[in-house]
């Protein structure tokens, strides 16, 4: 190993052990490597937005390129400009256009990707699970295929009718404001039993996740303290 | 005037947007210039709330407020990466191993104690939420879970047993799906408001 | 018998009482009285009343001067009071005691009246009120006049008599007219021992000047006009009184001088206390009970919940990581063997397996680099394998990053490939907004035109067809960003997603559904990828410690099903009598 290697593989070490002390409580280490962490982090952010973004794509065109290029530059200028002094206390409400342009973009950008990405090709699928050319073309036995198609149906409609978004609720009809129709509480009590055992699912799943960055993190430990004895 | 200046920019926006994805040929120029500027403003909101947290660093070291020694620690961490990376550049292999040597350890570390504070949480589990569908569903979903994952259940393909192991292995799917479609319906709902003025998280007068 | 007056609600408490039984104040600081209150008839005064000369007007000018309205002394008509009405709410004995004080059931009624306004009778309500507002205008300087306040009274009271005789269906007169009924008993004995007749008046004649016929309010006005004079109270200097609810001397009147203002006291022969009566509507019931009930419950001694210390969390936090790292320590660095790999392999791994199987040569692929600096070590072991099935395949990787850490990680990713050396990779860097990054994506995609000196440098984005699409991300919301913005640009192109554990099981449903060409997560997936595609892999020395590691998790969660069983039983036993 050579001394880069010696000096990152103590440091990781040392971070990884100030890290676990968590364990057994709160103290002066773990902090010490959260702070270092944070400022480092905050720092290659900086360096990243400024050399990868700001750079190439803003300031080295308003040096190097043709007035008419630059003044394609005005707008983000003016909104960047805007944005900057809007931390002022007296400017603050100017900071609302940049931000109503971000707004309009990413609800744009959400539209498009929740109907177009989710909505409709999940709905879809749902709907094919009802396809009798695709049960006669499956190998699964017709009555597996009708089973998973009801279940998915039923799991479905239960999960919406727990969130029951868009519902409209006839408020004469329902002796309470806060009680739901009784096909919807039907519906939602399926509902909450699928979202049990999917989140079930995903527990198991974020567990496996975590446990292999302490095996690997064991590992390094272990690895480290074996070269650390053969160096010697 | 300015109200009504940002929530004409939220509308046209947005309807560029939209109406791009729809005429892609007519409007793609269009589209590719607003996405950059939006680059470019995230960006610069990016470094304002970078500059935020150092600032408020740098008032609890004037202050001497408690904590001010792990403002310290911060504030020299990240003077020295924003000197390293401006001069060595962020593709220099030594800047690279600064980076990572301090991101993974941490990063890992932390999620290996994320994974003893699940096994700890996971003794109250029924405790906390008591006997309900969700809370056995969620518990009996786990277990299996983690039994499929590890292979502990050795079933034949095509016997009864695996047929019931793959129907089981089915059910987060579709409480997926039905989670997603929720998602997806609540994202729809938060940008049509965004668009139609209802919602206006860039603020109001 | 001596009572404990409250000065703060009026209730009468038995003499040793500490607190009021009904507002809970001290009566350390109170003197017993004598409860001259007696349940006698009024008609046995009477003889007394009607010889008095002084007591009803020492009573309205009590009254009076609590709403500060002006009186002259003058000689008291030789009124007698009697038992007033009993729509009046209150039976007044008009007692001439020789106390030194007001009577008692009066003190009572000034106090409620000032405290709750709604738990007396009409009339005295709206004399009070009348009171005060009379008060408020003489010191505003817009007086009204006496006769017109009588006047206004006195058609308040008229319309509501005419009311109540309607609904009782009793004979009533016009609105504003007394009803054609007998007068006020006590009126009539009044006027009877003054020799004036009763003429029943029309309230619409009835004028400031002269209100015409001798009826009480009449006489009422000429006491502020001036024209009657009530007779001079004795002039006896009471005995040294502490306060003003002290006892009063016998049978006298003296008046004295308290903060300023004249101060008639009424005494009240021994022995001739009535016990006054105060009407109360049921409603007006049922609100005192429920106020009283409230200051009941208030006071009501309350149990105190005993603190549960919690149990000593840091001891079972270092006794379960001791024994998990123990645990992975063995498995991990004692070398044991990997069980043989089993079952065949998922839909979604087979898919992935083929489409890198059929992937053209000299193909351009987009990896999309979408996770963090903490799932390097997962992600190694998951994308390695399909990596190094798409190095051989492909000519160009194109590497977009929507993670700060992202680009640097791939790097190290890719150098660990075999055939790395000979790929082509062009870096676009990393893009903070994924969202926007991946809807840029496609809506540069072939332009016919474009804008005349537009800055070629503003579009980072890569541009061009690719063959296929690797997403790399260790979150279900950045895979979700990438696969819904990348499916609605790029809907012909395929897409594989290799994503950590974590993530699978919500992104399932986007393969199932076609989205996705192919999708592996997790390290028992990776295992069985490795295996298939016979690929070198360090996953094998891990594989004993994970599986070690989960099965400690599901005895845990065992044995927490048995620990938290035992302690709700507790607590429900503890919540029980806490009820009872």
């Amino acid at each position: 190993m050579n001394w880069l290697e010696w000096v990152t593989g103590a440091a990781g070490f040392l971070l990884t052990v100030m890290v676990l002390s968590y364990l057994i409580g709160d103290n002066v280490f773990f902090r010490l490597a959260a702070s270092i962490f944070i400022g480092v982090t905050a720092g290659y952010l900086a360096v990243l937005l400024i050399r990868h973004i700001l750079w190439p794509f803003l300031i080295q065109p308003l040096i190097y390129e043709p007035w008419q290029t630059k003044l394609w530059l005005g707008i983000p200028l003016l909104l960047i400009f805007l944005l900057l002094i809007s931390q002022f206390p007296r400017m603050i409400k100017l900071g609302r256009i940049p931000l109503a342009y971000l707004a309009g973009l990413s609800g744009g950008i959400a539209i498009i990707g929740a109907v177009f990405g989710t909505l409709l090709p999940q709905s879809m699928a749902v709907i094919n699970v009802f396809d009798a050319w695709a049960w006669t073309e499956s190998s699964s036995p017709l009555w597996r295929e009708m089973l998973e198609g009801a279940v998915m149906l039923v799991g479905v409609i239960g999960i919406l009718s727990y969130f029951y978004f868009g519902r409209k609720r006839n408020l004469q009809k329902e002796k309470q404001a806060e009680q739901r129709p009784a096909i919807f509480e039907a519906f939602s009590q399926v509902g909450q039993v699928f979202i049990g055992i999917t989140l079930g699912s995903v527990f198991a799943s974020l567990f496996s996740s975590a446990l292999l960055a302490l095996i690997d993190r064991i590992a390094f430990i272990g690895k480290f303290i074996m070269n650390l004895f053969r160096g010697f | 005037m300015k109200k009504n200046l940002s929530v004409a920019m939220a509308v046209i926006i947005g309807v560029i947007v939209l109406a791009g994805y729809f005429f892609r040929d007519q409007l793609g120029p269009v589209l590719t210039l607003i996405i950059d500027w939006g680059i470019l403003l995230v960006s610069v909101l990016g470094l304002l709330g970078i500059g935020y947290l150092i600032k408020s660093h740098i008032t609890k070291l004037i202050k001497k407020e408690k904590g001010a020694f792990n403002s310290v620690v911060v504030l020299l961490a990240f003077i020295s990466v924003l000197v390293a990376g401006l001069i060595l550049s962020t593709e220099n292999d030594i800047f690279q191993k600064l980076i990572l040597t301090v991101q993974i350890p941490v990063e890992a570390s932390l999620l290996g104690v994320l994974a003893v504070t699940l096994m700890i949480t996971s003794l109250r589990l029924l405790r906390t939420r008591g006997w309900t569908l969700m809370s056995v569903g969620f518990l009996v979903s786990a277990v299996i879970s983690m039994l499929v994952d590890v292979a502990f259940f050795q079933t034949e393909p095509g016997s009864p047993a695996d047929e019931i192991l793959k129907f089981w292995s089915n059910l987060p799917l579709i409480g997926a799906r039905g989670i997603l479609l929720g998602m997806a319906l609540g994202g729809l709902l938060v940008g049509l408001r965004v668009l139609l003025t209802i919602d206006r998280p860039y603020g109001e007068d | 018998m001596a009572v404990l007056i409250c000065p703060e609600c009026g209730a009468e408490n038995t003499p040793g009482d500490e607190y009021c039984w009904s507002c809970r104040r001290a009566l350390t600081d109170v003197e017993p009285v004598n409860d001259a209150v007696q349940d006698e008839p009024l008609g046995g005064h009477l003889d007394e009343l009607l010889n008095s000369e002084e007591d009803l007007p020492g009573l309205l000018h009590a009254l009076r001067q609590d709403g500060n309205i002006d009186g002259e002394q003058g000689d008291a008509e030789d009124v007698q009071s009697g038992e007033f009405h009993d729509s009046l709410g209150q039976a007044s004995s008009g007692q001439s005691g020789r106390e030194e004080e007001i009577p008692e059931w009066l003190r009572r009624i000034r106090q409620r009246a000032k405290q709750e306004k709604d738990s007396i009778g009409e009339v005295t309500q709206k004399i009070s009120a009348a009171q005060e507002s009379l008060a408020d205008e003489k010191r505003s300087s817009q007086h009204e006049s006496y006769a017109d306040w009588i006047e206004r009274l006195h058609q308040d009271f008229s319309q509501e008599q005419v009311a109540k005789d309607s609904a009782e269906g009793a004979p009533t007169g016009k609105a504003g007219q007394l009803p054609q009924t007998e007068d006020p008993e006590w009126l009539a004995k009044i006027l009877k021992v003054h020799g004036k007749s009763v003429e029943k008046q029309d309230l619409d004649s009835l004028s400031t000047e002269r209100l015409g016929g001798n009826s009480l309010l009449q006489w009422l006005v000429d006491l502020e006009s001036g024209k009657e004079k009530l007779e001079p109270l004795s002039e006896e200097e009471p005995p040294a009184a502490k306060q003003s609810g002290d006892a009063v001397g016998e049978g006298d009147q003296n008046e004295r001088t308290v903060d300023g203002d004249t101060t008639q006291e009424i005494r009240i022969k021994k022995g001739t206390s009535v016990k006054p009566v105060l009407s109360i509507s049921r409603k007006e019931q049922l609100e005192a009970d429920l106020i009283s009930a409230t200051i009941v419950d208030e006071t009501a001694p309350r149990a105190m919940r005993k603190f549960e210390k919690p149990g000593s969390p840091w001891v079972i936090r270092a006794a379960v990581t001791v024994i998990l790292i123990t645990a992975l320590s063995l498995s991990l660095f004692s070398g044991a063997s990997t069980s043989n790999l089993s079952g065949s392999l998922k839909p979604q791994h087979r898919a992935l397996i083929t489409w890198l199987e059929q992937l053209p040569a000299e193909s351009r692929l987009l990896l999309v680099v979408d996770y963090h600096a903490g799932f390097e070590a997962e992600m190694a072991l998951i994308a390695q394998p399909v990596l190094s099935k798409a190095v051989q395949a492909s000519s160009e990787f194109v590497i977009l990053s929507s993670t700060e850490s992202g680009v640097l990680l791939v790097d190290r990713l890719l150098q660990d490939i075999d055939g790395f050396e000979t790929l082509v990779v062009s870096n676009a860097g990393y893009f903070p907004a994924s969202n926007f990054a991946a809807f840029g994506l496609g809506a540069g995609i072939d332009p016919s035109w474009r804008f005349v000196h537009a800055p070629d440098a503003v579009n980072g984005l890569p541009q061009g067809d690719f063959e296929g699409i690797l997403v790399l991300s260790d979150s279900y919301d950045g895979a979700k960003t990438w696969i819904e913005q990348l499916y609605a640009q790029f809907s012909e192109v395929t897409i594989n997603l290799i994503t950590t554990a974590q993530a699978g099981p919500l992104l399932l449903p986007y393969y199932e559904s076609h989205q996705l060409g192919g999708l592996v997560s997790g390290l028992s997936e990776a295992r069985q990828m490795t295996a298939y595609l016979n690929v070198e892999n360090s996953t094998s020395h891990l594989w004993e410690a994970y599986r070690t590691g989960v099965l400690m998790m599901i005895i845990v969660i065992v044995l927490g099903l048995f620990f938290m069983s035992d302690h709700e039983g507790q607590e429900t036993d503890r919540s029980k009598g806490e009820k009872a």
